[in-house]
C-alpha cells in the first residue's frame, strides 16, 4: 500500500508520538510511506526521530514556503515541495491521513 | 493517474492559521482533483464578515476566489449557522449551505477527507 500522512502538526503534540509510531508499523510491514510536513508540521523536520525513520525508508516533503516562514532550513535529505506537489502524492497514494 | 473526489473539511474556529492553511491546501490540491471545501461547526465563523488582519492573520478572500475559479465547491452547514445566528459575508465564489445529511453523502461518497 501506498501511504501518504499529511503533518500539520507541532512537534510536541500527541499527534507527533502518534506519527513516529504509525510510521514505523507502516515500514515494518513493507507499505511505501510518504509524510508532507506543512504549516507548524515543518518544526518536526529538526526532530531526530523523522531523520532515523527517512534513514529506514521513510519519504519525507515539505512545504518550502511554509519552512521559508519558519525560517527552517531542512536538511538535504527532505525534499522541497509545494502545495501542488501535495496534489500529485494525494493521486498517487491509495490513503491520506492528516494530523493537524 | 485519475482525479480524486477530494474534501477539506473545515471544522475548527478561524482564529488561528489553520483555516488559512487549510485553504492554501485546498487550492492546490484542486488544480489536481475534484475539490469539495466544506465548512461545519465552528468552522462557519470562517466565513462570516470577521477581520482576520486585526488579530495578525492574512485574509483568505484570494484562496475562496481561486477556489471558484478552479471549480471547487465551497460548502457550508446550515445547522452550524443557524444554530450560532451568523450571517454569511458575500464572497468572491458562490458558498453553498447545505443540510448536514447531505453533507455526509458527500464525505461518504469521497476518497480522501481532510480535517481541520
Amino acid at each position: 500500500m501506498n501511504l501518504l500522512i499529511i503533518m500539520a502538526s507541532n512537534p510536541y503534540s500527541h499527534d507527533f508520538n502518534t506519527v513516529v509510531k504509525l510510521i514505523e508499523a507502516s515500514l515494518k510491514r513493507n507499505h511505501k510511506t510518504k509524510i508532507f510536513f506543512m504549516a507548524n508540521g515543518e518544526y518536526c523536520l529538526l526532530r531526530e526521530e523523522i531523520k532515523n525513520l527517512h534513514e529506514k525508508g521513510l519519504e519525507v516533503y515539505y512545504c518550502a514556503h511554509n519552512a521559508e516562514q519558519r525560517k527552517i532550513k531542512p536538511e538535504s535529505w527532505a525534499e522541497s515541495s509545494s502545495m501542488y506537489g501535495l496534489a500529485k502524492l494525494m493521486t498517487e497514494a491509495d490513503k491520506v491521513l492528516i494530523f493537524d | 493517474m485519475a482525479k480524486k473526489k477530494v474534501v477539506v473539511l473545515i471544522k475548527s474556529n478561524p482564529f488561528s492559521w489553520k483555516v488559512f492553511e487549510a485553504l492554501r491546501l485546498a487550492v492546490g490540491a484542486s488544480m489536481e482533483h475534484k475539490m469539495h471545501v466544506v465548512f461545519i461547526k465552528d468552522g462557519v465563523y470562517s466565513l462570516t464578515d470577521w477581520k482576520p488582519q486585526l488579530i495578525g492573520i492574512e485574509p483568505f478572500d484570494k484562496s475562496i476566489e481561486a477556489l471558484g475559479m478552479m471549480g471547487a465547491e465551497i460548502i457550508a452547514e446550515e445547522e452550524a449557522i443557524r444554530e450560532r445566528g451568523l450571517i454569511l459575508k458575500k464572497w468572491p465564489a458562490e458558498i453553498k449551505v447545505m443540510p448536514k445529511d447531505d453533507i455526509a453523502e458527500l464525505i461518504k461518497d469521497s476518497e480522501v477527507v481532510l480535517s481541520w
